[in-house]
């Protein structure tokens, strides 16, 4: 006990410095003699706690010894103090970022058997930076994602410690299997711990995240789209993975109506993105076109015409007119209901919002056809004067 | 960087500074004798550390440590380390006081499970006499016992295994007091439980009683390795650096550190021998005024 020791004496003593760097010494001799396992974790014990980086090399050899003689230690009561002892090692290597323990950690996650061996071998190589293996964490944390283990208590703990791991390294490898945990089979604060950790992994996840959205199923499509939107990428990746995850999400076909409504919410989520990032991208118009046309409901429609209006370049504001003189000319012809003057409200009130004078002609005939309401009339004559 | 000097050394920095300011108010053989001896009560100030962020050599955040004392600012209650992405923290040190002694320190993994705890003892002067190490099942892990001579010096200590047989002995010489008149240690002789030598210390003070070097000697009385320890050269006297140096004299690791007003320790920089940075680690601290009768005469 280096640090409340040393104060003590201190205080009692009234010297500076009474208490040499002895305990180090002889807690590393120590160590090094232990003849068994308790009485190498007793010893373990007492030098990790003089959080003393200089007996890292000591730790990383003990730990290498450990993993030789594994074997010598079957009973149930050894496997157990095996098991600490590791632990002990392993957490302080991590703790005093020991680079050089990196091949022993591994070399723990694989040969030894105990889940928070694993758990606390992956922490430590979160922690201390390893970055050649942020690979290998990936791959297993993905194989865990796949299914529950046969004890689901012993993947929980060792995805834990690669999801922790993971989110050290801040390597884009983490990304999928760290998101694939955030919406797995784990207990919920396991996901929970996935889902925290990714915003820090990568600023900017677009590229799996694209991935994910082309190839998982519709809900997980969903959740993606929803990490990229809470994530540190910069808007104009935002918007690419909005109009991808749009795009995607017309082309699908729903295999049930569950599917059809999951696909509908991640098109209503881009639509949303793309309207909140005012994008200005025109390969997005003929996907808004497409969701006003083939709309799930009123919402997505809307949304469509939202999204066109923040749009506001050139063929946005070319696929808007096209809309309102289409509903103007089934107004003449007599075809009216409901939702076809709520469409036509929000088409007119966001052609004002383009600032687009593409838009006036289509707006002036609106304004000059007295088959309207006196609402869609002024609403057109408003937007009118919004442009140029 | 050795996170356990530091606090060690801020609190030293204090209680130097004190102990020098009560030395240089004591009357000198010159005075007069018709001068009267008076008392005045002064307000130390005291930098309590709260607070210690440690960052990866590229800035990004590692992990910190939030200290809580209690209303006096002076009892370390407990010690929680972070890892900033989780709320929890990964490991917490509470520490029990009795009749103003510190009576146990519990560690707590990240599942609040007790990893393994110490109990201290204390002999009838109050100084600390033995530390048991119990595991987290409550099994004896090791245990030390502290000696000390007339004058309050430790002198020797020493340290059992769970059975409670003696692994080592390490004994403590001091030479001439340091300004303060406090004892300083220059030779720190370890041994093994048969009485053969495994390692000496040998260490060395400037004039003001800082300690400024430290030689890690072999049985064969070889030197192994080196700690250089620098200071500011006027107040606050904070530390500057500290050089771990191979037998070659070579630097295999250095701390640099930037000190506040008070000397305390505000930032430190470990770097390794090619002087590439490894880590920084911040402290943040509240200063505890401390009431002390200082004596002169006039």
């Amino acid at each position: 006990m280096k640090r409340l020791v040393p104060l003590l004496a201190l205080l009692l003593i009234g010297s500076t410095l009474v208490f040499a760097d002895e305990t180090t010494e002889v807690y590393k001799r120590l160590f090094l003699q232990a003849q068994n396992l308790s009485q190498k974790y007793a010893e373990a014990l007492n030098l990790v706690q003089l959080q003393d980086p200089s007996v890292a090399p000591v730790l990383s050899d003990a730990l290498t010894q450990l993993l030789r003689t594994q074997e010598n230690y079957g009973r149930p009561s050894d496997k157990a103090l095996y098991a600490s002892t590791v632990r002990v090692v392993a957490q302080a290597l991590g703790d005093y970022k020991y680079l050089d323990a990196a091949p022993a950690l591994w070399d723990s996650v694989q040969q030894i058997a105990d889940p928070l061996v694993k758990a606390d071998a992956l922490i430590a190589l979160g922690k201390m930076h390893a970055t050649d293996y942020a690979e290998r964490i990936a791959l297993l944390l993905r194989d865990l994602d796949f299914k529950p283990t046969q004890d689901p208590d012993y993947g929980e703990k060792v995805a834990y410690g690669a999801i922790f791991a993971l989110e050290k390294l801040r390597d884009i490898r983490g990304f999928s299997p760290v998101f694939f945990a955030s919406v797995g089979w784990y207990s919920q604060r396991v996901r929970q711990e996935a889902a925290q950790a990714l915003p820090n992994i990568v600023d900017d996840p677009t590229d799996p995240i694209m991935s994910i959205i082309q190839t998982e199923s519709s809900d997980r499509k969903v959740l993606a789209l929803r990490a990229e939107l809470n994530s540190n990428a910069p808007n104009d990746r935002k918007i690419q993975a909005s109009t991808y995850a749009l795009s995607i999400g017309q082309k699908m076909a729903p295999t049930d109506p569950a599917d059809a409504r999951q696909l509908a919410n991640l098109r209503k989520l881009a639509l949303n993105a793309l309207i909140v990032f005012k994008a200005k991208n025109p390969d997005a118009v003929p996907y808004c076109v497409y969701s006003y046309k083939n709309g799930y409901d009123s919402e997505e429609r809307l949304l469509a015409l939202a999204a066109l209006g923040a749009n506001g370049t050139d063929p946005a504001a070319a696929a808007l007119s096209d809309i309102i003189l289409r509903l103007d000319s089934d107004q003449q012809a007599g075809i009216t209901g409901d939702t076809r003057d709520r469409m036509a409200k929000a088409a007119i009130e966001n052609a004002g919002l383009t600032g687009n004078k593409l838009l006036k002609p289509a707006l002036i005939t609106v304004a000059a056809d007295n088959n309207w309401s006196d609402g869609i009339i002024l609403a057109a004559q408003k937007a009118l004067k919004a442009l140029p | 960087m050795r996170k356990v000097s530091i606090s060690l050394l801020v609190v030293s920095l204090a209680l130097a500074g004190f102990l020098a300011s009560c030395a240089s108010s004591a009357p000198s053989a010159a005075a007069a004798p018709a001068k009267v001896r008076k008392e005045r009560t002064v307000i130390v100030p005291v930098p309590v550390l709260v607070k210690e962020t440690s960052y990866y050599s590229d800035g990004q955040l590692d992990q910190y440590i939030v200290y809580t004392y209690d209303p006096s600012k002076k009892l370390l209650l407990e010690k929680d380390t972070y890892d900033p992405s989780q709320a929890a923290p990964m490991e917490r040190v509470v520490s029990e006081w009795k009749n103003g002694q510190l009576a146990a320190d519990v560690f707590y993994d990240r599942d609040g499970k007790v990893k393994f705890r110490h109990d201290y003892g204390y002999d009838a002067a109050g100084r600390l006499a033995s530390d048991t190490v119990t595991d987290g099942k409550g099994r004896p892990s090791s245990s030390s016992t502290y000696t000390y001579d007339a004058a309050g010096d430790k002198i020797e200590w020493r340290v059992f295994d769970a059975a409670g047989i003696l692994d080592a002995v390490t004994s403590y010489a001091y030479g001439a007091p340091g300004p303060d008149g406090a004892a300083l240690p220059v030779l720190v002789t370890m041994k093994d439980p048969g009485g053969a030598v495994t390692g000496t210390i040998k260490l060395a003070y400037g004039p003001d009683g800082k300690l400024q070097r430290r030689d890690y000697l072999n049985p064969d009385g070889s030197l192994r390795k080196s700690e250089l320890y620098a200071y500011q050269p006027a107040a606050p006297y904070g530390p500057v650096s500290m050089e771990l140096l191979r037998a070659d004299g070579s630097i295999s690791e250095k701390t640099t550190y930037q000190s506040g007003d008070l000397g305390q320790i505000l930032e430190a920089t470990d770097s390794d021998g090619s002087g590439a940075i490894r880590g920084v680690t911040k402290y943040e601290y509240i200063v505890r005024d401390d009431t002390h009768t200082n004596v002169y005469y006039e």
